[in-house]
C-alpha cells in the first residue's frame, strides 16, 4: 500500500511539472482573463524551443511573452490584436496553426497528399495481385 | 517502371523538397522588423550612474547594437571580434545586457574588454517583444533614421562581418 502512494505521488509530481512554468509567474487576477491568456499560451509556439508551446517552455523569452501576452489581455486587446502583435515581431511562424495563405497551402495539403497517393498505390498493388 | 519503385521515388522527391528549403542556421525566419523603427523603450545606463539607455541615444547615426549577457556562452565567441570592430572605428557600437543585473554586466566587460561606447541595462526583459529578441547575441544595424537594417539572431562571425555589416554600414552612412 505505501509503495502504490509513493508511486502515486511521483506521478502527480512528475506530470504537474509542466505547470511549473506557468506557476512560477504572476497570473492575472482576473481568473476570465488568465484564462485567455493561457488559452493563447497555448496556441503560440515557443521560439526558442519550437516544438514547444508558450504554455510549457521555460525559456527566457517565452517568459517575457507570456508577460506580454498578460499585459495586453488585461488591457482588453481581443485575440486577434495579440496575434497580430506577435506576428509582426515574429512571423507567421509564431502561430503554432499557420495561417492557410499561398505559401501554406502545400503544407496543409501535403498530408492529404500523399495519403491518396498511397492509398491509389495500394489499391493498384492489390488490383494487380488479383 | 516497377510499381514499387514508386513509393522510393516519392520518398527521395520529398527529401529533395525538404533540403533545398532547409533554413539558415540561427534563424527561423528573416526578420519582420527589418526596415521598421522599433518600439521605444528606456532603461538604466551600464556605463553612466544616473543615465538612460534608449533609441533616442543612436536617433540620427548608423549604429551597431550588440545585446549580450554575461551568462550566454556564445557571446564569448563573438566577443573578440567586436572588441576589433570597435578598435578600428568604422561604426558605432552600443550595448545591451540582457536579463541580467548591472554587476555581472560591469564585471564580465572589465574582465573580457568593453567594445561599448555606451551601454545600457534590461534587467528583466522589456526589450524582447520590442526588438523581436528569441536569446542572446543579437546584433543589430540601424539606419540614420532609427530602423533595424540588419538582424543577426547568432554569434558574428567574421565573414558576415567582412561582408555583410561594414558595407552595409557603408552604405548607410552614404545616405
Amino acid at each position: 500500500m505505501r509503495s502504490k502512494l509513493l508511486c502515486l505521488a511521483a506521478m502527480v509530481v512528475l506530470t504537474s511539472s509542466f505547470a511549473f512554468a506557468l506557476t512560477l509567474e504572476e497570473p492575472l487576477r482576473d481568473a476570465a482573463q488568465e484564462a485567455r491568456a493561457r488559452a493563447l499560451f497555448h496556441e503560440l509556439r515557443c521560439v526558442v524551443c519550437q516544438s514547444e508551446t508558450l504554455a510549457d517552455s521555460p525559456a527566457d523569452v517565452a517568459r517575457d511573452m507570456r508577460r506580454e501576452i498578460r499585459s495586453q489581455v488585461a488591457a482588453g486587446k481581443t485575440e486577434q490584436e495579440i496575434k497580430s502583435y506577435l506576428t509582426s515581431r515574429y512571423g507567421d511562424v509564431i502561430l503554432m496553426r499557420p495561417p492557410l495563405s499561398a505559401d501554406t497551402v502545400l503544407l496543409w495539403l501535403s498530408p492529404l497528399l500523399i495519403l491518396a497517393l498511397a492509398l491509389a498505390l495500394t489499391w493498384k498493388y492489390f488490383r494487380r495481385k488479383a | 517502371m516497377k510499381l514499387y519503385l514508386a513509393p522510393l521515388l516519392a520518398l527521395l522527391l520529398l527529401c529533395l523538397a525538404l533540403a533545398i528549403n532547409l533554413p539558415q542556421p540561427g534563424a527561423i525566419a528573416p526578420s519582420p522588423l527589418l526596415g521598421t523603427v522599433p518600439e521605444n523603450f528606456l532603461l538604466p545606463s551600464l556605463s553612466h550612474p544616473q543615465g538612460k539607455f534608449s533609441p533616442e541615444i543612436w536617433k540620427g547615426k548608423v549604429t551597431l547594437l550588440n545585446v549580450f549577457a554575461s551568462w550566454c556562452e556564445s557571446c564569448i565567441a563573438e566577443h573578440a571580434l567586436l572588441m576589433d570592430l570597435a578598435k578600428s572605428g568604422q561604426v558605432e557600437i552600443l550595448g545591451l545586457g540582457w536579463r541580467d543585473k548591472p554587476e555581472k554586466l560591469r564585471d564580465w566587460l572589465k574582465v573580457r574588454g568593453n567594445p561599448y561606447r555606451q551601454a545600457g541595462v534590461d534587467e528583466h526583459g522589456k526589450t524582447t517583444m520590442a526588438l523581436g529578441l528569441s536569446g542572446v547575441p543579437e546584433t543589430f544595424v540601424f539606419d540614420k533614421q532609427g530602423r533595424i537594417a540588419y538582424n543577426a539572431k547568432a554569434p558574428l562571425t567574421e565573414d558576415e562581418v567582412n561582408n555583410v555589416i561594414l558595407p552595409l554600414v557603408e552604405r548607410l552612412h552614404a545616405q
